[in-house]
């Protein structure tokens, strides 16, 4: 039951950062350009911290895939979402809400429920590096990948949901 | 098969499709909330106010040809640039269809000091020798700019039509859009709209 489920989560960790590299790569000009509003880096170390942000989300969703490498995988990927997450906080407390969070997709200015999106993921990948991984008979296999396949639709929606706000707000 | 697998089975395709006509729905929300809302230039000026005269100074460009602020024959599109700022990059060729397209308006590229080699280098490279492109500290000052890419719509009276931060084609068109409809900006708009009863 445990195994099926930290099964399942690793696979949604492994689609989250999937989905975080496509929009990296794909608009990567964007990427840089938003890593250097968060004015975190000094500007010098953004042509090293872009690449290397990219190298270690590919890095990280490859590795959730293999029950080999889930372990490591699962401690990275919880250290990068706690960055992220400082990384908006800090932004959020400068009041520099106006940024793009850099999710992908349309902008979406920076706001409180990214922070929170970002911790439960990093306490679900913490619960999982606590938990031994180990490959799964056929069966399993199929209940993890339909847990997996509705763990990402309802993360996708939330996502969603976040970036209506800014939205919803002004129009209520 | 027992009743129980079989009931299960079904409940599971139900909660799939059910999730993802739930996403889809959000989807449709988003779309939604974009069309109502146009995408617009953000305005962010403590400089410089729609409908008051553009501040008047004479500039040189890469050549070292003086042009005398604003223009008179034609509008204006002074576009603030760097060559370090990448999205700066991808807005040119708009700028070159706009250049083309857009006879009634004169574009000028406009950048804050540095060093004029490195100028002259991103000129030839991207190949913006058409434009007039002025290098001046005091020009981004005057205008008050202070992100880039950035632009300024002025008239051919010499008066702040519009001005934003532009990042696309939509942001550009906005300030085009803007001076049709005769509001500042699209904060301005929004606002509009949402005092409307």
């Amino acid at each position: 039951m445990t195994l099926i489920l930290t099964t399942a989560i690793s696979w949604l960790l492994a689609a989250v950062f999937a989905q975080a590299l496509w929009h990296k790569t794909r608009n990567y000009l964007e990427f840089t350009g938003i890593l250097k509003q968060y004015r975190l880096l000094p500007d010098w170390s953004l042509s090293v911290a872009a690449p290397l942000l990219v190298l270690i989300e590919a890095v990280i969703s490859a590795g959730l895939l293999f029950t080999a490498t889930r372990k490591e995988a699962q401690g990275l990927a919880c250290l990068v979402l706690l960055a992220y997450a400082a990384a908006m906080s800090v932004n959020l407390i400068r009041g520099r809400r106006e940024i793009d969070c850099g999710c992908g997709g349309p902008p979406t200015p920076l706001n409180e429920w990214l922070v929170v999106r970002n911790l439960v993921l990093a306490g679900a990948g913490t619960w999982l590096a606590s938990v031994s991984a180990k490959g799964l008979d056929a069966a399993s296999t199929l209940i993890a990948l339909g847990t997996a396949l509705l763990l990402i639709v309802l993360y996708v929606t939330a996502n969603q949901l976040i970036a209506n706000l800014p939205y919803t707000r002004r129009v209520a | 098969m027992s009743l129980l697998v079989i009931s299960n089975i079904i409940l599971w395709i139900g909660v799939l499709l059910l999730s993802g006509l739930v996403y889809a729905l959000t989807r449709q929300v988003s779309i939604l909330h974009q069309r109502i809302a146009p995408a617009g230039a953000l305005m962010i000026n403590t400089e410089l106010a729609v409908g008051q005269p553009a501040p008047g100074l004479i500039v040189e460009d890469l050549q070292g040809a003086p042009h005398e602020l604003p223009l008179s024959d034609r509008s204006t599109l002074l576009f603030f640039l760097a060559p370090d700022c990448p999205i700066c990059k991808s807005v040119l060729p708009v700028l070159k269809s706009v250049r083309r397209d857009e006879t009634w308006l004169n574009v000028l590229l406009a950048s804050d000091g540095g060093e004029m080699d490195e100028h002259r280098a991103y000129a030839a490279s991207q190949g913006l020798e058409n434009f007039p492109y002025l290098v001046s500290e005091e020009l981004g000052r005057r205008f008050g700019v202070s992100k880039l890419p950035y632009a300024v719509l002025i008239d051919e009276q010499g008066n702040v039509t519009a001005f934003g931060i532009i990042n696309s084609r939509e942001h550009l068109e906005s300030l085009f859009e803007a001076r049709e409809r005769g509001v500042a900006s699209i904060q301005e708009y929004m606002n509009q709209a949402a005092t409307r009863p």
